[in-house]
């Protein structure tokens, strides 16, 4: 299992916060119980198993259109 | 020029509000999911105060109807707070429905007391995280009154997660994502 924490461009409205939720929240291989949205700090904390690869996770968000600075894994 | 129907000037404010969302968020908008996050919690701890078993019943039975009330004074003083800054708050249990961030469920009826305090902290947090937001967009509107407001609701919450933690045996800020301030 590996912890991930990914920096988001800055979430401007709460509902943006829902949708990132849902569609990682939803990806194979991701521990939903582990997700967390931190608005005001625009990151993202999940774990995760090696079914999936961080790479994934970010394009999911990115695909919903918004920007990822960066991510830092470690293993959980 | 005829006036317009109660159905066109929804329809102009709700374009307004999706405009607002969509570009730059302000607190009265902000204001409308926290509304959401009290109707919520209005239900839940209503659920929470009828179902909660256990020794802690006594205790817990008459907590949660403390909480609601409160909450339910929070529900009109923010919402008029808004009106009175020119704002038209959610009026609707299917907006607040829709601005409501946080979730519940029916199996809760069934869950430890313990369990049913650190749900009602996590939804408190989740609720506080939003108000911290609106507090700095208020203060960068200037609406002074409306950011001490919101200061004091902020105030309140701090309060009664530490009150709630310190129920389970723990420190405040325990456990609380929000307050990790291990990266950057």
């Amino acid at each position: 299992m590996q912890k991930a924490t990914i920096q988001l461009e800055t979430l401007t409205c709460p509902s943006c916060l829902q949708k990132i939720e849902n569609a990682v929240g939803n990806l194979k291989g991701v521990d939903k119980d582990s997700l967390k949205v931190m608005f005001n700090a625009s990151r993202v904390k999940v774990n995760f198993d090696d079914t999936i690869s961080i790479e994934d996770i970010e394009k999911a968000i990115q695909d919903l259109g918004y920007g990822v600075k960066r991510s830092r894994v470690k293993s959980a | 020029m005829s006036e317009k129907t109660p159905q066109e000037r929804l329809e102009e404010e709700q374009e307004y509000k999706d405009h607002v969302h969509h570009t730059k968020i302000n607190a009265a908008a902000i204001t409308d999911h926290l509304l959401g996050n009290i109707h919520t919690l209005h239900v839940k701890l209503h659920q929470y105060h009828w179902y909660v078993k256990g020794p802690h019943f006594f205790t817990l039975h008459e907590k949660f109807e403390e909480l609601y009330d409160d909450n339910e004074k929070w529900f009109d003083r923010l919402a008029e707070q808004l009106l009175a800054s020119g704002y038209k708050p959610a009026s609707t249990t299917k907006e607040l429905v829709e601005y409501s961030m946080l979730s519940e469920d029916p199996a809760d009826k069934y869950i430890k007391a313990e369990e049913m305090v650190d749900n009602i902290i996590d939804d408190f947090r989740e609720t506080r995280e939003l108000t911290i937001r609106a507090i700095h967009l208020a203060q960068e509107e200037e609406n002074v009154v409306f950011e001490d407001t919101l200061i004091e609701f902020k105030d309140d919450l701090d309060t009664k997660i530490w009150m709630l933690q310190a129920f389970l045996g723990k420190e405040a800020l325990e456990d609380d994502d929000y307050h990790d301030e291990e990266e950057d």
